[in-house]
């Protein structure tokens, strides 16, 4: 089995050194460099659901049905912020189980708040 | 005590030092990266499960339970636990499943740093945090002690014990929380 033991290892090394480069080199493209410069509601709405399909559906569901997170969907995420800044806050700082999200613009939250308002749940 | 000796000792003293070094440099390396970079927030990857959290739970569970086939081969290999006989394939099985552990658990702490941060939300977040980077330091001095020669009897148990222990309460503060919270497991 020792030659197994050395595959294990070699991939351990590997993993390790992926890790790592990946940490500092995999950074996500920024919007601002788009190079179409498309800025509006239409695009605003189309971030909203991207954003979500990568940010929040891992916790609070596809359709914002919820999950690990509440439920957004079907009126909910209203319901619970009746002020949409709220929800903007939210989003931004965190809270309870869920993490802030400040790195996103101020744009970029506002799409997602008009978008999980939106969402069917 | 003779010369020598003395000068074993410190030695040994050297080496140990320079080991928790290593491993607190790995961890504290980890936190202030989760601390400094801007999380993305984004996926990174979820196989062939239902989201990115559900390919982490999964993943940091197998890993769980491969560092206790860990705990239990070393208990055995250590007269602990089993009978005197020592299987052929025990210590290779031991090493492959620490190996296999650490892999398993790498896409987790990668979408953990770079796509959550140094969570400061609450009492479980931030503990999980610096379990998670303990984990990782410790991981690393059990690395550099099984490859080191003259280390007191007790390091190795000692390290290993503190892998295992942060890599369990990394764990729970995670994965046994969204198995509580999503799918209704009792564990808490």
């Amino acid at each position: 089995m020792k030659p197994l033991v050395r595959v294990f290892e070699v991939l351990a090394v590997l993993g390790s050194a992926v890790f790592v480069i990946a940490l500092f080199a995999n950074e996500p493209a920024d919007p601002a460099s788009d190079p179409s410069g498309e800025i509006g509601p239409t695009t605003e709405s189309a971030d909203g659901q991207d954003l979500y399909g990568r940010r929040c559906a891992g916790c609070h569901g596809a359709d914002g049905q919820g999950s690990v997170g509440p439920r957004l969907g079907g009126g909910a995420a209203i319901e619970n912020f009746p002020d949409p800044a709220d929800q903007a806050t939210v989003i931004r700082n965190g809270r309870g189980g869920m993490p802030s999200f400040s790195s996103l613009s101020d744009e970029e939250i506002d799409a997602l708040v008009v978008y999980t308002r939106d969402l069917p749940g | 005590m003779s010369a020598s000796t003395a000068r074993a000792s410190s030695s040994t003293q050297s080496k140990v030092l320079g080991i928790a070094t290593a491993g607190a440099a790995v961890a504290l390396f980890l936190g202030v990266y989760g601390r400094v970079h801007d999380p993305t927030g984004e996926t990174v990857v979820q196989s062939v499960f239902s989201g990115q959290l559900q390919f982490k739970v999964w993943s940091a569970t197998l890993a769980v339970a491969l560092a206790l086939f860990q705990l239990y081969s070393s208990l055995w290999m250590w007269g602990k636990v089993g009978d005197d006989t020592r299987p052929a394939w025990l210590g290779d099985a031991h090493r492959i499943s620490g190996v296999a552990a650490f892999l398993f658990s790498l896409p987790v702490a990668y979408h953990c740093l770079w796509s959550l941060g140094f969570a400061e939300t609450n009492t479980r977040a931030v503990l999980h945090s610096v379990v998670g980077c303990v984990f990782y330091g410790a991981f690393a001095a059990k690395v550099l002690v099984l490859r080191s020669r003259g280390l007191p009897g007790q390091t190795l148990p000692i390290v290993g014990g503190l892998t295992f222990a942060a890599l369990v309460l990394a764990w729970l503060t995670s994965s046994a929380w969204f198995l509580t919270n999503d799918l209704g497991v009792p564990i808490f």
